[in-house]
């Protein structure tokens, strides 16, 4: 009995097995230049975190394969912190050139009333 | 259920951003002076991102919260008192950035064929990879080649196309999420994505000759 139990175990794996390897033969059956364009099209989506769990994983699965890809990717994240990490000090002077603008506002509409 | 915050903490919290426009909208000038304190740097770093040039950076500030005191009684409250604020400091500048092109074009046609003044600034080739940007990074040619990529990003984000840079600004520069930024630019979210990324490979090519391996 148990071996027939086994084997039904056996066989679900063996099911499984084959879905997977479908899925992925019908991914390798793709021209590979098909998945850099893909690639290409949703980076922002990857680097921003937007994408499902399974584009995530597809995507991820891409990038330990493809050299170019992985330098698109790096140049992007690259690119990204960059624009993160710049700060702008505003310059005292702007800001008391808006204060002095501002302070004459709030005293016209104190006239006017 | 457990307060979060003691009573005596919150007295000391600062009020809402709700709060100070409900009493600014009752003429309370000091609520409207706190709400200005609390978002002048981040609306001069837009306007300074947007217009490139902090002069008109600084007159496109002054042009933004005297707007948004002007109008500020219409703010109805649907969207964030910050979401409001930005998309006004956003208008001003693309205003004033329409007004640029046509006073560019004017004087284009009156200068003939002379393009000097248009000529683009060079960028310096550093033969150097620049990789990740490190933070503690001390050596000073390594600081050298920072700057020229920080120089090199300021004029690719000046070039940048408007529709382009206006979501780039506010999503990477200033940390908006991108429902924000369709809250502030009024654009759907796949337009923003869309936008943004466009935006992101224009100035990954501008920047190219930084990121790229160099035989």
């Amino acid at each position: 009995m148990n071996k027939f139990r086994n084997n039904k175990k056996l066989k679900k794996i063996t099911r499984t097995e084959k879905l997977k390897h479908q899925k992925v033969s019908t991914s390798k059956s793709n021209i590979k230049g098909n998945e850099c364009r893909e690639f290409f099209q949703i980076i922002s989506d990857f680097i921003d975190l937007e994408l499902t769990e399974n584009q995530l994983i597809n995507l991820r699965s891409h990038l330990t394969t493809c050299v170019h890809c992985t330098q698109v990717y790096r140049e992007f994240r690259m690119l990204i912190q960059l624009c993160q990490s710049e700060s702008i000090t505003e310059p005292v002077n702007v800001s008391s050139q808006l204060w002095q603008v501002l302070e004459k506002r709030f005293k016209a509409k104190r006239i006017k009333e | 259920m457990k307060e979060l915050v003691k009573p005596e903490e919150r007295k000391s919290l600062p009020p809402p951003d709700s709060l100070l426009v409900k009493r600014a909208q009752q003429e309370d000038d000091s609520a409207f002076t706190e709400l200005v304190r609390r978002y002048e740097r981040k609306v001069y770093n837009i306007c300074y991102r947007m217009l490139g040039r902090e002069d008109e950076a600084s007159e496109a500030l002054q042009d933004a919260f005297l707007r948004a005191y002007q109008f500020l009684k219409k703010f109805k409250g649907k969207s964030t008192f910050y979401t409001w604020l930005y998309r006004i400091a956003t208008n001003v500048c693309l205003t004033r950035l329409r007004k640029r092109k046509t006073a560019l074009t004017s004087s284009i046609e009156e200068a003939g064929s002379n393009g000097k003044a248009w000529k683009r600034k060079p960028i310096f080739v550093s033969s150097d990879v620049i990789g990740e940007i490190p933070d503690a990074s001390k050596s000073p040619e390594r600081l050298v080649r920072q700057k020229e990529l920080r120089e090199a990003l300021n004029q690719a984000v000046e070039e940048l196309p408007t529709e382009f840079r206006t979501v780039v600004v506010l999503r990477d520069f200033e940390g908006l999420s991108n429902r924000e930024v369709s809250k502030v630019l009024n654009l759907s979210v796949p337009a923003v994505k869309s936008r943004l990324h466009r935006g992101r490979l224009f100035l990954r090519n501008r920047l190219e000759q930084y990121t790229n391996n160099h035989e």
